[in-house]
């Protein structure tokens, strides 16, 4: 009794780490004596994966189920574009159209660096906490919102670390580009 | 700017997944490997509603659509377990 999971139309993709030829050819062989046919592949900057379709799934049975009818290809991905949020502190003295004008600023220097901006968070504070910047609060939505840990993990690792410290080094790169 | 390491489990490889299978947000999918509910649960926040990982897919009825798998950082032998399992027959 066959014991399957997928639909007869159904898809099968396969991650693995990036491999050489031959162990990719292992994998091909391997799905091919399951009944599949590997359609597709990709490289990507973290391994490369294949799309396989079983093969009784002729050109005729594919166009009614309405899949594309082709000849095997291969494909490159690009690496998806890396996500920043904003992180703004307005500390007393600062007004806020000045503030909002830095964070404008910010985002800018940030798509500069080839990062799409998803995201704002701004806070008023007396002034800066050395250690975490935020307060807890603002800490714990951004951790929300990345999936990291709130800040409890100050390593220089985390979004939360690191977006200030990149910051006055794009203030650096544009203080030096205005200058030269 | 180093981008963060707190970045959900399968982040990087979830959209090329989605891209290569041709996934729709009505298909029903399967993932399998050892993060296979972060996966699933990545697919939800994402829109994909009828995902499900190996703990909760169900008896096999030739249900899903897609099956994702995500065997980085496993041994070609355990694959090929995964695979019988999801398609023995």
């Amino acid at each position: 009794m066959a014991v399957e999971f997928l639909s007869p139309a159904g898809v099968l993709v396969v991650w693995v780490d990036p491999q050489k030829a031959s162990a990719n050819e292992t994998l091909r062989l391997s799905l091919e004596g399951r009944g599949f046919l590997v359609e597709e592949g990709t490289v990507h900057e973290c391994g490369c994966a294949v799309l396989a379709r079983r093969r009784e799934m002729t050109p005729v049975r594919k166009a009614a189920y309405g899949l594309p009818v082709g000849e095997r290809r291969i494909m490159e991905t690009k690496p998806p574009i890396p996500r920043a949020i904003l992180v703004g502190v307005q500390v007393a003295g600062v007004d806020d159209v000045t503030h909002a004008a830095s964070i404008e600023e910010l985002g800018l220097l940030v798509k500069t660096l080839g990062y799409e901006v998803v995201g704002t968070i701004s806070q008023k504070r007396d002034e800066i906490d050395g250690s975490t910047v935020l307060g807890k609060g603002r800490l714990e939505e951004l951790a929300a919102i990345t999936g990291g840990d709130g800040g409890r993990r100050i390593d220089g690792d985390t979004t939360e670390i690191e977006g200030p410290r990149a910051f006055r080094g794009c203030r650096r790169q544009e203080a030096d580009r205005q200058a030269s | 700017m180093a981008p963060s390491r707190a970045t959900p489990v399968g982040d990087r490889i979830i959209e090329p997944m989605i891209s290569l299978a041709g996934c729709s947000k009505q298909h029903r999918i399967v993932v399998a490997g050892s993060k296979a509910v972060e996966l699933m649960l990545e697919l939800h926040r994402r829109g994909y509603a009828r995902a499900a990982a190996t703990a909760n897919c169900g008896h096999p009825a030739r249900q899903y659509d897609v099956a994702l798998v995500d065997w980085r950082r496993r041994t070609f032998k355990t694959l090929e377990v995964a695979l019988d399992w999801l398609w023995s027959s």
